[in-house]
């Protein structure tokens, strides 16, 4: 075989390798395309037969997701969602990362509160909220302090996690070059846990949007959790669906934020797990 | 290229007990080939401190029973009048009921949730078209908080436990769905080559070699959506009615009940430990090798 | 399109080896032009390269070379766990197409399935041939035995040490009865003394059982003292350089074979071989 004849091979294979990268990448786009045109549709059909009591038709839902974006008080409601639900987010998570790296850093700390964290943990925090009611009202208050509750947890057990579990060549790499036990906290341990405080990061984004829901259907009378329990009790479907769609909307933006910083400031965290 | 919005959870320790700290000292302490000497300087560590442990929580109710002194019992109640409390509703068959309420919904929604969410996301993980099709719509889903479901669910199975059960059913079902695919996706090349090499079929692999080397992601997704049930579960009995735990803990409260409320909050807290320290005992007694064999658990202080 | 390294290999033009290849029987495993490219981001990788090689009934040959050579690919190719992008592989004369039966492969990481007990690992193969449960629990035993491992049938696989292990990967693969057992650098994680016991139980197990073994390994003393041939190969691309006859008398015993006149001047040839690679990269 001459060497000229491997290289025409070589090259045809190559292209064929293109070729089929260059399909792959439609049947991403396309495929999920199908399913949803396949959904909407379903969803259209049996629109037709049921009270639009049941299911409201997409093109009714879209009508009502207008609705909601356009008008003033809808649209406070949900900024006012957003308010709560990061403010709950930010002190939750600050409380979580300092406790956690505490926990994590001395044993004793970790010894006192296991007990109480674990329990906590395990708690479904909702069933506090009649508690905080009777506390602070039914004011923005108890909400923001629920969802800082339920924020906390998943952000301390990462985080105490993560600093406990540094590897422990990095610490005595820190020790023979000498660092002070603080500076071993700050420069080695506390960078290292990164990726664990990500992923707490991350289950505190996703449970922030519940509690914030769960908040609103509970105490009050703004906000996205009350507008929804208001349109469910009106039988306003449409407009229930519309602001489902709104909430996922939320769900995903968190989500997608979270990972654009991962990838860019944090690059390493996916290069070296 | 994989599109899922929201990373699953992987399994990643979520108590603070599985954590290396003072329980391997005890099984350091057990250690056969440690001499006296060490072990029994570790044994006096770890009585010193089971006492820091019990002390913190001993002087925690105390101050708890000293605020009586200056707030009004409605605020906090005292760690006294609420065992008192809830000796009387037990008693009575209160909490008795209400947890065989909550039990029952619970139950009928999350093993519905396991199964079809084990199932969908098996089919998914085995096939790759419809891996495609339907990854964007399940990212979608799982990203939507479920918890808001609520009042549509209310709108399509009325006010009743069946509404609470599909609701449930929902929240844990995207759980497992994505749990079950990340699992999937990630199978050891290794394993896989063990079910090609001895020329299985596409069914034999997927029950002999894809879903058992999926467990380890399962069991994860399982405890992440049994957490999100009992709290769906509460909501839907606050909202619904129907006398279980949500339902009390939601009347004590609004009557200012508040060793009462107390009394509830302990038990629905001690049911959720039961029920995720039964999900523990099942995967050490069932499938011991996702312990033996996760690296984080071979990691040593 | 016959290469030189092909004459030497299958037409028997080398001098006869102590039972090994014989020119009258057709060869057990014939390959022939494997072409296999990786493409990568920035360039592709040939793994292999037009590459032929015979084996014969009952012979014991090693593939050994730098890491990326394509050795393991090559293997994976035999036992049809990659696709090559050209060229056929005929067991007895039948042109293979996907995975055959009549193969078993032993993998360097072992992967013994953690949710299943030794026995269960032995038996996974036999399952996927239908066999029996009676019968296999029989067969499983035999093997066992056979690797020395009748007392731990039922505890979990990673409780053992990595060298009952690997006993236990090399007991699952026998037991499908194969008539070519695939090794792809089966000991390349033991450390050496149980590296050695294995070496020579493996040698044993093949006199036993008469089987058909190519074994990879970058360990020029392992495939020494294996082997009737030994295989060179050259990396990228991946090709055959040489194949050596080893006329070494069996049995071989570890600690008689190294000062042998004829592995001293093996050793160095391989090595000289390989050497001359060091270059190209």
């Amino acid at each position: 075989m001459s060497l000229g004849t491997a290289q025409v091979n070589n090259m045809n294979r190559v292209k064929a390798h293109k070729h089929r990268k260059a399909r792959n990448r439609v049947s991403y786009i396309v495929l999920p395309l199908v399913a949803v045109v396949i959904l909407i549709g379903l969803w259209e059909l049996v629109g037709h037969f049921t009270n639009p009591l049941f299911l409201s038709s997409p093109i009714a839902v879209a009508r009502a997701f207008a609705n909601i974006l356009t008008h003033r008080q809808t649209v406070s409601s949900l900024l006012q969602s957003l308010r709560e639900m990061y403010l709950g987010l930010v002190l939750g998570v600050t409380i979580g990362f300092t406790i956690g790296i505490f926990i994590g850093r001395f044993e004793s700390v970790n010894n006192v509160a296991s007990p109480f964290v674990n329990v906590l943990n395990a708690t479904p925090l909702i069933v506090v909220i009649p508690l905080l009611v009777i506390w602070t009202g039914i004011g923005m208050q108890a909400r923001v302090v629920f969802t800082m509750l339920v924020t906390t947890f998943p952000m301390l057990l990462n985080t105490a996690a993560g600093v406990r579990n540094v590897h422990k060549g990095y610490v005595e790499v820190a020790a023979t070059l000498g660092l002070s036990e603080r500076a071993t906290l700050f420069k080695v341990a506390i960078p290292a846990a990164v990726p664990y405080v990500l992923a707490g990061l991350r289950s505190s984004l996703s449970l922030a949007i519940i509690g914030m829901v769960v908040g609103e259907m509970e105490v009050s009378s703004i906000g996205v959790g009350w507008l929804l329990i208001q349109y469910g009790d009106g039988l306003q479907t449409a407009f229930l669906l519309a602001l489902l769609m709104i909430t996922s909307i939320f769900g995903v933006l968190n989500v997608t934020a979270l990972k654009i910083v991962e990838r860019t400031v944090f690059k390493w965290t996916t290069s070296t797990r | 290229m994989t599109t899922l919005s929201s990373t699953p959870e992987v399994p990643l320790r979520s108590s603070l007990d599985s954590l290396p700290g003072v329980d391997s000292e005890e099984q350091r302490a057990s250690d056969v080939s440690l001499d006296r000497v060490k072990r029994k300087r570790v044994l006096k560590k770890n009585t010193r401190l089971r006492i820091a442990r019990y002390t913190a929580i001993l002087v925690f109710l105390g101050a708890w029973q000293l605020t009586a002194v200056f707030l009004a019992p409605v605020f906090l109640s005292t760690p006294i009048r609420a065992i008192v409390a809830f000796y009387d509703l037990m008693a009575n068959g209160t909490i008795e009921r209400a947890v065989g309420v909550s039990l029952f919904i619970l139950a009928a929604g999350i093993v519905c949730a396991g199964f079809f969410g084990m199932a969908l996301g098996t089919i998914m993980g085995r096939t790759q078209t419809l891996e495609r099709a339907l990854d964007p719509l399940v990212s979608f889903g799982n990203a939507t908080p479920s918890i808001a479901l609520l009042p549509l669910m209310v709108i399509w199975f009325g006010q009743g436990k069946l509404a609470a059960v599909v609701f449930i059913f929902i929240i844990g079902f995207w759980q497992m769905v994505v749990n079950t695919l990340a699992g999937m996706r990630v199978v050891r090349l290794g394993y896989r080559d063990v079910g090609t090499s001895f020329g299985m079929t596409k069914w034999e692999q997927t029950f002999r070699i894809y879903l058992p080397a999926t467990q380890p992601f399962i069991f994860a997704g399982a405890r992440i959506a049994l957490a999100q049930c009992i709290v769906g579960m509460i909501l839907a009995e606050q909202e619904l009615g129907q006398g279980g735990l949500g339902d009390i803990v939601n009347s004590y409260g609004t009557y200012f009940q508040t060793d009462n409320l107390i009394a509830a909050i302990g038990a629905t807290c001690m049911l959720a430990l039961l029920l995720f320290a039964s999900l523990r005992l099942l995967q050490r007694r069932k499938f011991p090798w996702i312990q033996a064999t996760s690296a984080s658990s071979r990691s040593s202080r | 399109m016959t290469s030189s390294f092909e004459a030497s290999a299958g037409l028997g033009t080398s001098p006869a080896t102590y039972g090994s290849t014989n020119a009258f029987e057709p060869p057990v495993l014939k390959v022939r032009g494997i072409n296999k490219v990786f493409s990568g981001q920035e360039r592709d990788v040939v793994a292999l390269e037009s590459v032929d090689l015979d084996v014969a009934k009952g012979e014991f040959i090693s593939l050994v070379g730098p890491s990326g050579c394509g050795k393991t690919t090559l293997l994976r190719i035999i036992d049809g766990l990659d696709f090559a992008d050209s060229g056929t592989v005929e067991l007895e004369g039948k042109r293979l197409d996907g995975v055959s039966q009549d193969m078993a492969y032993v993998f360097q990481d072992i992967n013994l399935l953690p949710w299943r007990s030794v026995r269960g690992n032995v038996e996974i193969g036999l399952e996927a041939r239908g066999v029996a449960k009676a019968e296999r629990q029989r067969i499983a035993r035999e093997f066992l035995e056979m690797v020395g491992l009748k007392d731990v049938m039922d505890v979990p696989p990673y409780t053992l040490s990595g060298g009952m292990q690997q006993r236990v990967g090399v007991a699952r693969a026998l037991a499908v009865r194969p008539k070519v057992l695939l090794m792809d650098e089966p000991f390349g994680q033991l450390d050496n003394f149980t590296r050695e016991a294995l070496q020579a139980e493996v040698a044993a197990l093949w006199s036993q059982l008469g089987i058909t073994i190519v074994f990879v390994t970058h360990d020029v003393d392992e495939a020494i003292f294996l082997s009737d041939r030994i295989v060179v190969m050259h990396r990228n691309p991946g090709q055959v350089v040489e194949i050596l006859d080893v006329h070494l008398k069996r049995p071989r015993t570890q600690a008689e074979f190294r000062a042998e006149p004829e592995t001293i001047e093996l050793r160095s040839k391989i090595t000289a071989l390989l050497r001359s690679q060091e270059g190209g990269l």
